[in-house]
């Protein structure tokens, strides 16, 4: 029962914890997160979440690295005649995050003309060729990441879902 | 007799100065000191002109480089807008009495116009959970025109319309401003 202006306080502080909204950035960060910079009129075609459901759901990164905790990925698709430069986007490995974040620019012309399920495809295929680019990756060469086993076991699951053919 | 003291012998330097190394650090700092202050001395009228073969007084390479590099920037701005990547909550500068905000997947969290793509140079974190997508692409004016429209329509959009009335927002969660 509230009987002082200090249980009061107590109370309101106790409520507003209970009640406090978690932010998504706030959120512990996944072994394998994604988003996408693109042309607003393809990205209806964009699977974010569900590829990125399904790697969490099924692998783990701490199989293929100690040291690395996410792998972040990038899909750029945008329009060919004004693209920005190559350099701005950052790949490489961070090692006080423990994320080696990469990217990889998709064809804007193939991606527009492709159904939601060749765009899936598209979009697995670039993510594997994402895989095969991370030991080449700015401060890489002094982590040990099995990127062979992550590919496979990529391609595998990829497969096992029919977004590309086995 | 008298017995002639013998001078002292000259001490080695380095028993001496038993510090040589910060001696010559010392030093380099003093001259990288004054290389500093003569720069500063330096006006921007004589940084970035030089006199030609004829005597005539004209811009140096490098200035004339970066006229054309900022004038290509200038001209090749997009007009941004980040959305929610998955539902959840969202940081809200434009709420009145909470700093976040549930989004929907898909839903506006703040229009953008940037130089070259300049935004993603910020870091990875920042777009944890959302997606960047271009709406225009033109000169630097074309795009703070769209910009600015988008913000400015914002209440109308259904998305912010099916909110419950206290909750309707004046402007998308990150954009406090009209610009």
């Amino acid at each position: 029962m509230i009987t002082t202006s200090l249980d009061i306080l107590n109370t309101y502080a106790i409520n507003t914890a209970q009640n406090k909204k978690k932010l998504v950035s706030e959120t512990p960060m996944l072994n394998f997160d994604l988003t996408a910079v693109c042309w607003h009129e393809v990205y209806s075609k964009m699977q974010l979440l569900q590829i990125r459901n399904l790697l969490n759901h099924n692998l783990k990164i701490s199989n293929y690295s100690k040291e690395v905790q996410t792998y972040f990925f990038l899909f750029i698709i945008e329009l060919p005649n004004n693209k920005p430069p190559e350099k701005i986007w950052k790949k490489g490995f961070y090692k006080k995050d423990e994320v080696i974040e990469n990217n990889l620019h998709l064809d804007y012309h193939q991606f527009e003309k492709a159904n939601e399920s060749e765009a899936l495809t598209m979009q697995a295929e670039a993510y594997l060729a994402g895989i095969l680019q991370i030991p080449t990756l700015r401060g890489m060469k002094k982590v040990a990441f099995d990127s062979q086993q992550f590919y496979q076991d990529c391609k595998t699951l990829f497969e096992n879902v029919g977004w590309i053919g086995k | 007799m008298y017995e002639i003291a013998s001078l002292p012998k000259p001490k080695n330097s380095k028993q001496h100065n038993p510090n040589p190394k910060k001696e010559t650090t010392f030093v380099w700092f003093l001259v990288a000191c004054v290389c500093v202050l003569v720069y500063a001395g330096v006006s921007e009228f004589e940084k970035f002109t030089k006199i030609d073969e004829n005597g005539k007084v004209q811009l140096t390479e490098k200035r004339l480089e970066k006229l054309h590099k900022d004038t290509l920037k200038l001209q090749n701005a997009e007009q941004y807008v980040l959305i929610a990547l998955e539902s959840g909550y969202y940081p809200c500068f434009t709420c009145k009495d909470t700093t976040a905000i549930w989004l929907y997947q898909n839903e506006v969290w703040r229009y953008g116009v940037t130089i070259n793509g300049k935004e993603m140079r910020y870091p990875k974190s920042t777009f944890k959970n959302l997606v960047y997508l271009v709406e225009f692409k033109g000169n630097l004016q074309q795009c703070l025109v769209e910009e600015r429209k988008k913000i400015v329509i914002y209440p109308l959009l259904p998305e912010n319309l099916k909110r419950s009335a206290e909750k309707r927002l004046g402007r998308p969660p990150a954009n406090p401003y009209d610009h």
